[in-house]
């Protein structure tokens, strides 16, 4: 389905009626949202609510049973399109014998960023995320947290119009949580619309505009952060409030 | 092209800082020097000995270290969730095959330039006339080690890597048998038999194509055609191989 243009301009995501089971298992059941330029959309829920595979699915790395996605006005196939994306898997790993100045590399290659241009953007993201000293290092000697610091950057090599983080809090120290927030808030000035996941509640309500709380597949509740957490509240009330409520309908 | 090259490009140096390298040194050094006992206990072929078995060991190490490099590498690309980081970006899945292909090529190149450059330091010691001989033999060898590790990629492209390795492993060997396999059936006088022996004709790599020792080694003449029939057997079988390994790879779910 192609949006208008009007559409896709305005939401750079539009998700409509996505359906995904495994086997007997219905992981994604109707999901239906959009995202604004500018937006940050933190997706929480528990274990299992389907929030890894709807991102999945968004990038197309999962194909939906049912269901539309528009990615600026297209989807995940055009390669186009993902010239515009920035995706921070969750648990990264994968090349343990590049150093993390080489993968920044990498990647600005598979943008085909000119080499002049890569090398400084890289060199900038490094001193972002806070590796300077570790940038000539094979990743297999990083820890977890500076996996997530330098799969950040990597997600961020072509200035992305729609960056998705799958946990990017996951791993940290307290002051890389500060440091990753610092960077998604500045990230979100710069117009870029973000969707992430976290279990860590009181972060997605510090860095989002928008909440979405997903259980067994299904959003829950959407809302801003100001329409979902009333004054005096938290979002971690809010959040087991509506599992809880969640739980019972079951 | 960009793309399938930097792919290549991370694929390679992912394999030659797995140390590998090292090992693959002290196996070629282990082969010239037995290639050379060997050959000294010959009477009076002792440089047709030395090749014969010298080039041989180097075909066969080869193409078993690069189809378990290759199978191997395939498979930690999705336990390392290297696809992820990958496929969201502009890559298409037969950007990500072709490029991982160059990779293991580069690879065999290397292995082969290794393994090759020792035993021709050494074959140049006895006779320099049969340097040529052992180029031609090792052209022949990138030829059907390539074709071997394209049909490696579309096995790990939907099976385990021990698998994939075994599955190739047992087209090399059935893919040097067939002459004889048809003559063999052909003398049992079986219908059903003589069928299956020639779909299997046609449809596996017929790598007796690609057997040039014997030839180089009595300095028989291979014909121009057949080197260029060959070449065309080579580049239809890979391409094929390679298309159906990018169609598995589009179907699936990571």
């Amino acid at each position: 389905m192609r949006y208008s243009n009007y559409m896709s301009q305005e939401h750079p995501l539009i998700v409509t009626d996505i359906r995904k089971n495994f086997e007997k298992v219905q992981a994604v059941r109707g999901l239906s949202f959009t995202v604004k330029a500018g937006e940050v959309l933190g997706i929480v829920g528990p274990n299992g609510a389907g929030k890894t595979t709807t991102i999945k699915i968004i990038l197309g790395l999962l194909e939906a049973d049912k269901g539309t996605i528009s990615l600026f006005g297209s989807t995940s196939e055009d390669l186009q399109v993902r010239k515009r994306i920035g995706y921070m898997p969750e648990n990264p790993s994968f090349y343990k014998h590049l150093t993390g100045r080489e993968l920044l590399l990498f990647a600005a290659s598979l943008f085909e960023i000119p080499s002049a241009t890569a090398k400084t953007k890289a060199q900038d993201l490094i001193k972002m995320v806070g590796l300077s000293k570790a940038a000539d290092r094979a990743l297999q000697g990083y820890s977890k947290g500076m996996l997530q610091r330098i799969c950040l950057a990597q997600a961020l090599i072509n200035d992305p119009d729609l960056l998705f983080l799958d946990e990017p809090l996951d791993g940290l120290d307290p002051l890389g949580r500060i440091q990753m927030r610092e960077i998604l808030l500045s990230v979100k000035e710069k117009g870029t619309a973000i969707v992430f996941n976290s279990h860590i509640l009181s972060d997605v309500a510090a860095v989002s505009t928008h909440i979405a709380i997903m259980d067994k597949g299904q959003i829950v509740k959407h809302d801003t952060v100001k329409k979902l957490v009333p004054a005096g509240k938290t979002l971690e009330d809010v959040f087991m409030a509506t599992v809880a409520d969640s739980k019972e309908e079951a | 092209m960009k793309i399938i090259w930097s792919i290549a490009s991370a694929t390679y140096r992912e394999i030659i800082r797995e140390r590998l390298l090292y090992g693959i040194f002290l196996i070629a050094a282990l082969i010239t020097g037995a290639s050379f006992f060997l050959s000294t206990i010959s009477f009076d072929q002792n440089v047709r000995v030395l090749q014969d078995i010298g080039l041989a060991s180097i075909h066969v190490l080869t193409l078993f270290i690069t189809v378990f490099v290759a199978t191997n590498s395939l498979s930690r690309d999705v336990d390392r969730r290297a696809l992820y980081f990958l496929f969201p970006k502009p890559v298409s899945r037969m950007h990500y095959v072709l490029g991982k292909y160059v990779g293991f090529i580069l690879f065999m190149i290397t292995t082969l330039v290794i393994l090759g450059g020792l035993f021709s330091v050494g074959l140049a010691v006895i006779d320099t006339h049969v340097l040529l001989a052992a180029g031609i033999n090792i052209m022949y060898s990138f030829l059907e080690i390539s074709l071997l590790l394209a049909l490696a990629t579309l096995f790990a492209s939907f099976t385990a890597p021990l698998n994939a390795s075994l599955y190739t492993l047992a087209i090399y060997f059935v893919g040097h048998s067939q002459s004889s396999l048809r003559t063999f059936v052909a003398q049992l006088n079986n219908g059903f038999l003589n069928a299956v022996i020639k779909t299997v004709y046609y449809v596996l790599p017929n790598l007796e194509k690609f057997d040039v020792r014997k030839a180089t080694l009595y300095q028989v003449p291979i014909p121009h055609s057949q080197v260029f029939w060959t070449l065309i057997y080579w580049a239809l079988y890979l391409a094929i191989a390679l298309y159906l390994a990018v169609l598995v790879t589009k179907k699936r779910e990571l």
